[in-house]
Parts: structure tokens; sequence; C-alpha cells
């Protein structure tokens, strides 16, 4: 890495007014990303076009900051009202929102802005250091590779199950089969619309998550009595053992920090994928797997870990090709062309706009600070809210979905009926144990799953391979041999670990 | 694709929303102080994509110009269909107007046969147009030109082709270079729009590609791809050295191979106010920060009428029928 370059990078970070941007940045980001529906994209969206006044580094900043907060600002809501501010914190609600409802809202909010700080604190830095080689890594991920990734993602079901395995393949392959709905993604053919125009670009995933998380919550919450935790609360106090908490578990923390990263620096996955991935792993690694779910600490620091890892994964792709890994990235690339920064090698020279480059990283540095103090500080005592009645609650949350849903696509009334539906049928699949986190897991990864094996088959046929196999690119790349090695040790672990442990 | 061009658009999408909102509010039926409120620009694809970059240059002077804000609604997905089915649908009241690229997005309504007749909207005018360029993976530094290309095809040396999606212009073009120019490919390998492509050809995961002019300027520069062709029959300041295909000999594809940024206006829209917003759209690329971002880009600014505009969406739509079987690109 260049040194000169990197001071003076700090330097523009820690100067009036790019300081002021970072900050506000990480508030607007906080606050739009603890509203279920809306998130870092929106937030991003909005300001987009008034960055104009703005010089480049500053509204780049500013943006940046945004999204680093909402990654943050997604687990306020989704361990106060099981509503996940941004797809990022869904496997936050897993044991985030048990804890609420036991009376440790505080102790999961403060392990939450620990976690996503120190987490985007060390991946951040590790990426300053690895820049130099950066593209190398991120051009060893071709078409192959996607497409094993994500079955490495659907092959997590088989763990996330937890037991009742049927049901998890069954969630698992209705959520795969419901992306089949649409213009298929590498053929023209359309699939499953029914003649209607409003389904050629099948279900919103983004919709089906509001669906799931926040409708089937609050149908579930109109059932009961009271606020959102249960009996009488205990709200402050437990800061400092959450902090030290996080600090206990520096293995699920890096890991998860880590896989974060990994999954950013992959387009088209993001955070969406990487907390579900960080979760289950942190389930499948531990000793104590049946108190997932049920309020386990481990749980939030894993999901929350994994979504600020993957704001420094998924920057970098970002910048390097333009290729967006995330919405929220896509925006972010918006900007950068907007202000005459093309994504390319460029802001990787040191002679031409590296100095952007680092300014971008120094300032999500900086803003794991912004995220520490906020959170222990102010968001811990966001705690009050659980102790609102649900029918205060309930209509509140409703209304924000549907209007989520209804911006969504210009309104596009289809993702209204997505919500209501994949309400329903959410709160139905809770009560009778059907695995959420696998029917995710298909809605998210069906179409780049289909999308990169329909490359891969087509470029297996340039491959020299001693069998005339269609797939045979898999096996000639080292990466996807480490890939098909890592699947078929997820698949068969659970089979095998009896007669190992013997 | 389309899916992940939603999430792309799912943020700015939400703008519009809002802001039409607002503009509910005031009653702008009033023929004489036309404008008099905010334009809506539907932008048919996602945030920093080729189109939206010129959108957003052009936005800011066209806005002084037309005295009344002008607000950018990206709305994504279906190969550009949905946007121009909602500016299609929209009030005819003069404060709607929609981006068409021609001719990517009437390929797609060709193909696809949504229920909206492309041909009902009305001109308004163009912003520019950039040609499609052919880059080859660095390390096939033997091939300089597209003769040499075509004669590699026919060697075996390449058989495969990459191109930005089925059922996009780039596939007509595919077919064209293979039914016109003898560039004999086997496979042609889909990607999910331009970026994926430029990518894929500079990891050499698909040796030989298709690129806009622009787009084409970062990895050739960068070392990891040659341009070799400019499939447009005029020069491209992005790449003043590569000779147009047509001055070698090769048939003009320019109907493809060329795409114009074309503007149209809801079916029924008052002419007087398309000429409003058109005289507005000329001041605003003829400004000097939008012909300064483009003498610092290559991205080629220019204005054509209303009536020429339309003009165009006709040639584009027939040219496209008689010399592409849509039946290809419906496989």
């Amino acid at each position: 890495m260049s040194l000169g370059v990197f001071v003076e990078a700090f330097g523009v970070v820690l100067s009036w007014p790019v300081a002021f941007w970072l900050v506000a940045g990480m508030l607007i980001g906080i606050v739009v990303g603890s509203l279920p529906g809306l998130g870092a994209s929106l937030g991003m969206a909005i300001l987009l076009p008034l960055t104009l006044t703005l010089d480049g580094i500053s509204a780049i900043i500013l943006l940046i900051s945004i999204y680093s907060g909402a990654m943050y600002g997604g687990s306020i809501s989704a361990i106060l009202v099981n509503a996940p501010g941004t797809s990022a914190a869904a496997a936050t609600t897993f044991d985030g929102y048990p804890m609420s409802r036991q009376g440790q809202a505080v102790t999961a909010l403060s392990l939450s802005a620990t976690s996503s700080a120190l987490a985007g604190f060390i991946t951040i830095a590790v990426l300053i250091i690895a820049s130099p080689v950066l593209i190398t890594v991120v051009r060893m991920f071709g078409s192959p590779e996607y497409f094993l990734i994500a079955i490495l993602g659907l092959a997590m079901i088989t763990i996330v199950a937890q037991g009742a395995m049927v049901k998890g393949l069954i969630a698992g392959f209705f959520g795969l089969s419901l992306t089949t709905i649409g213009t298929a993604p590498m053929t023209a053919d359309v699939r499953y619309t029914f003649g209607q125009f409003a389904l050629f670009d099948g279900v919103s995933f983004v919709a089906a998550l509001i669906g799931l998380f926040a409708i089937a919550e609050m149908l579930k919450l109109a059932g009961e009595r009271g606020g959102i935790s249960r009996g009488e609360v205990r709200m402050g106090g437990d800061v400092l053992p959450a902090v030290k908490s996080v600090i206990n578990h520096p293995v699920t923390l890096l890991k998860s920090a880590f896989i974060g990263m990994g999954i950013g620096a992959i387009p088209g996955a993001g955070s969406t994928v990487s907390n579900f991935v960080a979760y289950t792993e942190a389930v499948r690694s531990s000793d104590d797997a049946s108190t997932f779910g049920k309020g386990n600490e481990v749980g939030v620091i894993a999901s929350e870990a994994s979504n600020n890892g993957t704001i420094g994964g998924s920057v970098v792709p970002a910048i390097a090709f333009g290729i967006p890994g995330s919405a929220a990235t896509a925006v972010l690339i918006g900007g950068l062309i907007m202000h005459g920064l093309v994504p390319g090698p460029e802001l990787f020279d040191a002679d031409a706009n590296l100095v952007v480059t680092y300014s971008v990283f120094i300032a999500l540095l900086l803003g794991n600070i912004v995220i520490l103090l906020v959170g222990l500080g102010l968001v811990t005592r966001a705690g009050y809210l659980t102790r609102i009645d649900t029918k205060y609650i309930i209509p509140m949350i409703i209304a924000l979905a549907f209007l989520g849903a209804f911006a969504l696509r210009s309104g596009n009334w289809f993702d209204v009926i997505t919500i209501v539906a994949l309400g329903i049928m959410g709160y139905y699949m809770k009560r009778y144990n059907y695995s959420i986190i696998a029917f995710v897991l298909g809605v998210v990864l069906g179409s780049i799953a289909e999308e990169n094996l329909y490359r891969s088959v087509l470029l297996s046929r340039r491959v020299d391979f001693p069998v005339d196999l269609p797939i045979s690119i898999f096996f000639v790349r080292p990466i996807s041999l480490l890939l098909l090695v890592a699947i078929v040790a997820i698949i068969l672990g659970p089979i095998l670990r009896p007669y190992f442990d013997r | 694709m389309q899916r992940r061009d939603y999430l792309k658009g799912v943020g700015a999408a939400t703008i519009p929303a809002t802001m039409g909102l607002a503009g509910c509010l005031d009653d702008a039926e009033d023929d004489d102080d036309y404008p008099s409120q905010s334009l809506t620009w539907v932008v048919p694809f996602g945030e920093g994509g080729g189109t939206d970059t010129y959108a957003r240059q052009v936005q800011g002077p066209m806005q002084e110009a037309f005295g009344e804000s002008i607000e950018i609604d990206n709305d994504p997905g279906a190969g550009g269909l949905n946007g121009a089915q909602s500016m299609h649908g929209a009030d005819p009241n003069g404060y709607t107007i929609g981006s068409v690229n021609l001719p990517s997005v009437v390929t797609a309504w060709l193909v696809q046969e949504p229920g909206f007749d492309m041909l009902e909207v009305e001109g308004v005018g163009t912003v520019g147009r950039y040609p499609f360029m052919l880059i080859v993976n660095s390390d096939y530094d033997h091939i300089t030109d597209l003769d040499e290309l075509v004669d590699a095809y026919e060697d075996g040396e390449f058989t495969q082709f990459a191109m930005q999606g089925i059922g996009h212009s780039t596939h007509a073009i595919a077919l064209l270079l293979r039914d016109e120019y003898g560039m004999a490919w086997e496979d042609i390998v889909p990607y999910d729009g331009g970026g994926p492509t430029n990518e894929a050809v500079a990891t050499d995961e698909v040796s030989v590609g298709i690129a806009t002019a622009t787009s084409a300027l970062g990895p050739a520069e960068a070392g990891d791809v040659n341009v070799v062709a400019n499939l447009s029959s005029s020069e491209t300041p992005v790449f003043p050295d590569i000779t147009p295909a047509t001055d070698l000999g090769y048939p003009n594809i320019d109907f493809v191979s060329e795409t114009v940024l074309a503007k149209f206006a809801p079916p029924g829209t008052d002419p007087d106010r398309i000429q409003v917003i058109t005289e507005a759209m000329e001041a605003g690329v003829n400004s000097d920060s939008v012909q300064e971002w483009s003498d610092d880009t290559g991205n080629a600014v220019d204005y054509t009428g209303p009536e020429e505009t339309y003009q165009l969406m006709e040639e584009s739509i027939s040219n496209i029928q008689d010399s592409v079987d849509l039946e290809q690109l419906r496989e």
C-alpha cells in the first residue's frame, strides 16, 4: 500500500466538512436502517441527487456512511420488534428478539452495537492492508464459483433445519420454486406469470422478506396481550456485560466478520446471505446448538458481526469493477459515477484516485466509532419501545410494511399481495416448525444459482476434460474444487458425524 | 437479471412515489402557466448505468431551462419494459417523459410482446448515442482488427461470444455478426448487462465479447481487454483509432449497433407542452457542463427533435423486424 496516499486520505477524512458528512451519514443510516421496509439503499438513493452540490469525496463518504450506519441500524428493530430493518439483519431476529422478550433488550442492543463496530473495524483494517492484492483475488471468482457459492448457501439448509430435516427441505424447495416465477434469467422463457405483466420480473424477495418477518410476526403478536416483552422488564445496567460477552467470543466475532467480508465481495450475494451463513455457522460450531433461536447471545454476535463485515467486502467489487454486491453498493456506484469517479483500476492507482478509495476505507473505519458511541449511549435507551402495547405497534408496522412494499417497485400491487400471502404463510410456517431461514435461502439464492449454472454449462463446452461432462468446468478451477469439497462436507457432515464421534 | 436490477432500483423508486404524492396536491391543468410542477423523467434502468448517467448529467441544466424541477424515476426491470410501460401509462399532462433506448428497449418490446403499443407514444428528443465495440481478452494480442477476429473464429481459436442477455439488442447483434459478418461463434454466453460482460472478457471466462465504447474504456486502459472493432458506421471519439466496421467492407448494422438515448412522452401529450420540454432538453444537452462532461468522458451527446426521434423509433422497429429473426431471440 502507498503510505503517502494513506496519510493524505486520513487528512481528507478528518477535514471539515468531510468529517461532518461522515457523522451525518452514520446517523441517517442508523435511522433509515432501523425502520423496517426502508434501508440503506433507500436512504442513499434519496440523498444521491442532493450530493451533486458536494465535492466528490464528501458525497461518497456521506453515502458510504449511510450504508454502514444502516447495517447496524437494521438490528435495532430486529431485536425490539422482530422486524429486521434491513434484510441484512434478518438473522439477528432469531436470537435478538427472544432476548427482548426475556427482558434483555438492552443487552441484545449492546451486543449488536459492539459486534457491529468491532467487526466493521477489523474487516476494514484488513482490507486496507490487503488492498494491493484485492483485485487479483476478486477476479478468481467467475460464473462457476458463483453457482457453487449459491449451492453452498442452499446446503446450509441441512444445518438450519435443526432436526426437522424434511420440513426444512420442503421450505427450502418452496423458496426455490418461487424464484422460477417471471422471465427466466438466462432465456426469454416467461414462467408462471399467467399473462400478468406485473409478474414478468418475478416475486420480489424483499417483499417476501417483509411478509415473512414483519407481517407474520405482527399476526402472531396480535394474538397476545401487552407489550412485546413479557412481564416486568429490567431495561438498564446490561451494557458492560454485553460488551464483555462480545470480547469473550473472539472466534465467533472474527469468523462471522470474515464470512461477511468474503460473501460481501461476491457480487450478488451480499449481507442478505452473509448474516444467515454466519448465523448457521455459529449454530453448527456451537456445543449448545439447541439454545439458538431462544435468545443465545452468540446468535446476535454472529449475525451482527457478519453484516458489518460485509460492507468492506462489498465495497471492493463496487470500486474495482463497478459490480454491485448489493442494492446499496449499486447506489454507491451511481454516486461515484455522478462525481466523475469511474469504478475501475484507476481507483487503486496511487497516481490517480487511490486517495478516494482510501478515504472511503478510513471513513468506514472511523464510522464504527460512531456506531459504538450511538449504539451503546443512545440506542440502548430505546428499549422502552418493547413495552409499548402491541395494539399501537402492530398498526404502525403493518402500515410501514405495506408502504414499503408498495414503494418497492413504483407501485406494483403484486408486491403488496406478496407480503400479505407470505405473511400468512410465514405465520403458519413458524407455528408448525417449518424453517423460515431455509425458505429465505431458497428465495434469495434460486436465481443466482440458475443464472450461473446456465453459464457454467455453456463454459464447460470449452473445457478439456477426460470425461465429456456438461459441468466439467467445476472440476478444473481450484476455487470451484474447494467449494465443491465444502458443499459435500456440509451435506454429509450431519450423517457422518456420529461415526467419527464414536 | 431482472430481480437484481430491482434491488438496485428499490431505493430510487421510492423517491418519485413520495414526490408523486406531493405532485397530486396542486392542480396543474391550467394551460397558461405550464410548466407549474415538477417533470418526472422515467429511466427504465438502475442508478449508475449508462442511461441513468446521461439523464443525471442533463437533468441539472435542463431543469434550469425548464423552470421547474426534474425528478428522475428509476424503474428498472424486464429489459427496460417496466419503465417504458409506466411512461406509456402515465397521465399525458406534459409532466412525464421516459427514456426508451433504441434499439435495446424496443427489441425487448418486440421479443416479450407485453400488452401495450410502443408506437403510440410521442417523440420528445434524444440526448446522446454510443456505439458498440468488440473486445478481446488482452492475452490474445495477435488479434488487432475485425478481419483477424473473424478469421480466428473460422479457425476455431474462439467458439464462444459474451453478450448482455437473451433478447437484449446485443443478442441481435451477435446473430448479425454470425450471419452477416461471418463471425462463426458456436455458443453465445449471456451476462447480466454491460459490467459483468466486460468482466467476463477481462478474466477470460469468455475470450471475446461486446461492450459499449465508454464502458470498454476502463478495462482497455487497464490492459485487461483490447478493443478490436467498432460496429457502428461512424468513428467514436472514445477510440478514434478503431476503423468503423463498414469502412472495412462489412454491412451497416447501425440500427442495432448504435444505441440512441431517445425520450418519449405518454400517448396524447399536448404537442405544445412537448415543445417546451424538448427545448429545455436541447438547452440541457448544449449546456457547458454537459459538453464539458462529454469532452472529458467521450460520451457523445447529441440532440434531435421530437419528429425525428419518433421516426428513429419507427425505423428501429421495422429494421429489427426485417433483419432479425425474432424467434431466435426468444430461444
